[in-house]
């Protein structure tokens, strides 16, 4: 029977969240995998092969839907899949053990006209629940041939396989067509409504006349637009539908699209009737058992808080060890660069350039790596579902679901992997917000800013001062995010249908493979563009390069070097310094940080504090060392004494009211270039403009309220 | 029984699901919710006819995790308001329940 030829055959996986869909796919491509985005959208498409009896099997993994409505994004992804790039077969994979809900996506496949292979997953689970299934009738009752797969171990899978080839092949005999169909109120109308749509071949070329059917009468506002077209076909259905839409809301007292939905589980239920010869014991008893503790009153949220503890310190004081490797060896190849290339344009460019920001990419990858490991094993495991349940009180109150919880939290470590995390939430709504939400949590890395600052200008009460300044960001987060909900997200909300899922032991490759992608994405999609943007930040702080110093620095400090005196090495410092100082002043973003002079003077903000806020796009650290620079204290001397007693200098102008709208400004503005490529990577490139501009208005504002208020109060 | 009693006593047991508390089994009657808030809730299982039991609330009083098909599921109370339940007998008796119903009362 084996072909030479490699014949491909296109193989989509869909089915319901927690089906263990993705072990599945896992075990069939292995590291044949590659992780994209859908067309258009920011939600993921997983595509993978393996060669298996002579053909080349190409599998798209189908976001995990409970139906096929129009109502939800990855709803629409997956069957817009299946109607236009018509794969050979669908494999449903279904939990085994929950027959009557998984069904209700098979009946809607089914209907689509593709060729489907049920995969009755997690096998093992039904086989302890003692329960019973008259397999062959389920293959009869659906038309579709039975597999039986372990996901997590990989039994089964190559059987699996076997039926699909044998699908494609026409041998098998257990593949054959059945209708769904619905009860005597409905049937007729679907019919008729089917035969209308079949004349109009131009339509029923590309899609399932019955499918359609039914999707008119449902309303379906995706579907009604293959028909929007105004000729005479498609006005005589609409009259037929919108008249089929009043006998059955007259005669049933629903809306068709219930009645279609009740319809649909009659279906299943009469099916199961004669399937199932013996129920599932409770397969939850051991999960209630573990919920007693995990999700109790009193306990819930002192475990939930001492396992988020641990994931946090897991991921920033533990990868902290290896990023100061990473950090140290960047360091060591920048100081090589130095030697090995003659100064001058070249060795900035590669050094300063290239060099540092290859090190701002690589630096975030143990945090990912760590991250996503502790993720991915809460979300296996189901913890990920009760930390929504206990959460979701609190979230729900500023517009969020209780799976933005943890990245939320995430955020006072690093923006970067906390906005990578958004993906374990389902809706794109939620994404988005959560996502844009995410830069208002205080990242580590302007702590450094605050420590500064408060120091300086606050020393006495400099913690109170840095605990409100991330109870700001919080409080921030609430607002905002009950306002973006009021006004970007409205319409009908959808409910917080949420399921918990049996806890279950991860398995060694689900957690490799899932953090190896995070890692493979980080590297490969954002690394370049990240490196881009550094660079650019860096030409910004170069360039020009024929200034034109008030002071001739150089000449200055070659006859003090020919002095040799004591005294001559403190002047050649402050010399050098002073040139440092001018030239950032006179590069393009000292002259932005002028340009913006005017618009920071409302919040008594200097150019220095300008050209600080600039570098900051790069990352929060370098606001520091940028106002070291312009303070002449050199770049060196960025921890010491010297950099506080510039700040603190009355001559200066920055005053304690001004300090405290500054360090909230830092807080509130975009957290650094790397966080902003985050964001598009997660949820586009307009949402990416809108975030930085949102926070960068918000940032201004407090800050200008804050100096304004202050000082009519008189505490400037 | 008189016919209409029968009938008085099954409609005072429909009940809102929020209604319901901890460890009460009831039986779904409808559920009001339209477009994709109410095809969501059947999507997920939340249909006419169909047996749940409320297993417990969250530590804050919300959401509420209920069983139905053999699944566990989490709602919003304020989503539960939509969904007309009937009540069943609890396991520990009818007189129980009764007593529980009049002390609630609302």
């Amino acid at each position: 029977m084996e072909k030479k030829t490699t014949r491909t055959i296109r193989i989509a996986l869909a089915g319901n969240p927690n089906s263990g869909k993705t072990s599945i796919f896992n075990r069939i491509t292995g590291a044949h995998q590659k992780v994209g985005n859908w067309p258009g959208v920011t939600v993921e498409k997983k595509t993978g092969y393996t060669d298996f009896k002579g053909y080349r099997l190409e599998v798209v993994d189908l976001p995990g839907t409970y139906s096929l409505t129009a109502y939800s994004l990855e709803e629409r992804i997956a069957r817009r899949y299946i109607i236009e790039s018509k794969p050979d077969v669908v494999t449903n994979v279904i939990d085994g053990g929950n027959l009557a809900r998984s069904l209700y996506l098979t009946t809607q496949l089914l209907e689509m006209g593709v060729d489907v292979v049920l995969d009755l997953n997690m096998w093992d689970e039904v086989c302890k629940s003692e329960a019973e299934y008259d397999l062959q009738k389920l293959e009869e009752l659906l038309g579709a041939p039975v597999a039986l797969t372990v996901g997590h171990r990989g039994d089964g899978v190559d059987s699996l396989l076997n039926m699909i080839v044998e699908l494609v092949e026409n041998r098998s005999e257990r593949h054959r067509h059945v209708p769904i169909t619905y009860g005597s109120h409905l049937e007729h109308v679907v019919k008729d409504i089917a035969t209308m749509i079949e004349k109009n071949s131009s339509v029923s070329n590309h899609y399932p006349p019955r499918w359609l059917a039914v999707k008119l009468l449902e309303g379906d506002e995706e579907v009604k637009e293959i028909f929007c077209e105004s000729n005479s076909a498609n006005t005589e259905l609409k009259q037929a539908v919108e008249a089929a839409w009043t006998h059955i809301h007259k005669t049933t007292g629903s809306d068709p699209e219930r009645v279609i939905s009740e319809n649909r589980y009659g279906y299943i239920d009469g099916a199961l009737r004669e399937v199932i010869s013996e129920r599932p014991k409770d397969r939850m008893e051991l999960s209630r058992q573990i919920d007693l503790v995990l999700t109790n009153r009193l306990l819930g949220y002192p475990i939930f808080l001492v396992l988020m503890w641990l994931l946090f310190q897991l991921t920033f004081s533990l990868g902290g060890y290896p990023m100061n490797w990473i950090g140290t060896g960047v360091e060591w190849l920048a100081r090589l660069g130095t030697t090995a290339i003659p100064p001058g344009l070249v060795q900035e460019l590669i050094v300063d350039g290239v060099i540092g920001g290859v090190g701002s990419v690589i630096v975030f990858l143990p945090n990912i790596m760590i991250l996503f490991l502790g993720i991915a094993f809460l979300e296996d495991t189901g913890y990920m579902a009760r930390a929504a349940f206990i959460t979701d009180r609190v979230m729900h109150f500023m517009g969020l679901h209780g799976k933005s919880f943890i990245p939320m939290l995430m955020g006072f470590g690093c923006s970067v992997p906390a906005i990578m995390t958004t993906r374990t939430l389902e809706s794109r709504k939620d994404r988005v917000l959560t996502t844009l939400l995410i830069p208002l949590m205080s990242c580590s890395a302007r702590l450094p800013v605050y420590i500064l600052f408060a120091g300086v200008f606050f020393a006495d009460s400099a913690g109170n001062v840095i605990f409100l300044i991330y109870l700001t960001g919080i409080v921030m987060a609430f607002l905002v995010g009950r306002l973006f909900r009021k006004i970007l997200f409205r319409g009908e909300v959808a409910p917080f249908v949420m399921e918990l899922p049996p806890y279950r032991w991860p398995t060694l490759l689900g957690l490799t493979i899932h953090m190896w992608e995070r890692a493979k994405i980080y590297l490969k999609k954002m690394g370049g563009v990240i490196l881009v943007a550094s660079v650019i930040l860096w030409f910004l702080g170069a360039f020009p390069r024929d200034l034109d110093y008030s002071v001739d620095y150089d000449s200055q400090i070659r006859s003090l070097e020919r002095m040799g005196t004591p005294e001559a090495g403190g002047q050649i410092t402050r010399l050098r310094a002073a040139k440092a100082s001018e030239a950032i002043e006179k590069s393009y973003v000292g002259r932005l940080g002028h340009l913006v002079e005017p618009l920071i003077r409302p919040l008594g903000f200097n150019w220095q504090m300008g050209v600080g806020l600039l570098t900051g796009f790069v990352a929060k650290e370098v606001v520091i060392s940028s106002m070291g620079v312009l303070y002449q204290v050199g770049e060196e001397t960025q921890e010491s004494e010297s950099l506080k007693e510039a700040l603190g200098d009355p001559r200066h102008g920055i005053t304690p009211l001004v300090a405290l709208g500054f360090m909230l400004f830092v807080l509130l503005y975009t957290p650094c270039v790397v966080a902003a490529i985050a964001v598009r990577r997660e949820i586009g490139t307009r949402w990416m403009f809108f975030s930085i501009f949102y926070q960068l208005v918000l940032a201004w504002g407090v800050a200008f309220l804050t100096y304004q208020i202050g000082t009519v109060l008189g505490t400037g | 029984m008189a016919e209409s009693k029968v009938t008085d006593m099954i409609e005072s047991n429909i009940v809102p699901l929020s209604q319901l508390q901890s460890e009460e089994t009831a039986i779904i009657r409808a559920v009001k919710g339209r477009g994709a808030f109410g095809r969501r809730l059947s999507d997920m299982g939340f249909r006419a006819g169909v047996q749940l039991t409320v297993i417990k609330q969250a530590p804050l009083a919300d959401p509420v995790e209920y069983l139905l098909d053999g699944c566990h599921v989490s709602l919003r109370r304020e989503e539960a308001k939509d969904i007309l339940v009937e009540r069943l007998k609890d396991a520990k008796g009818g007189l129980r329940f009764r007593w529980r119903r009049r002390q609630r009362g609302r």
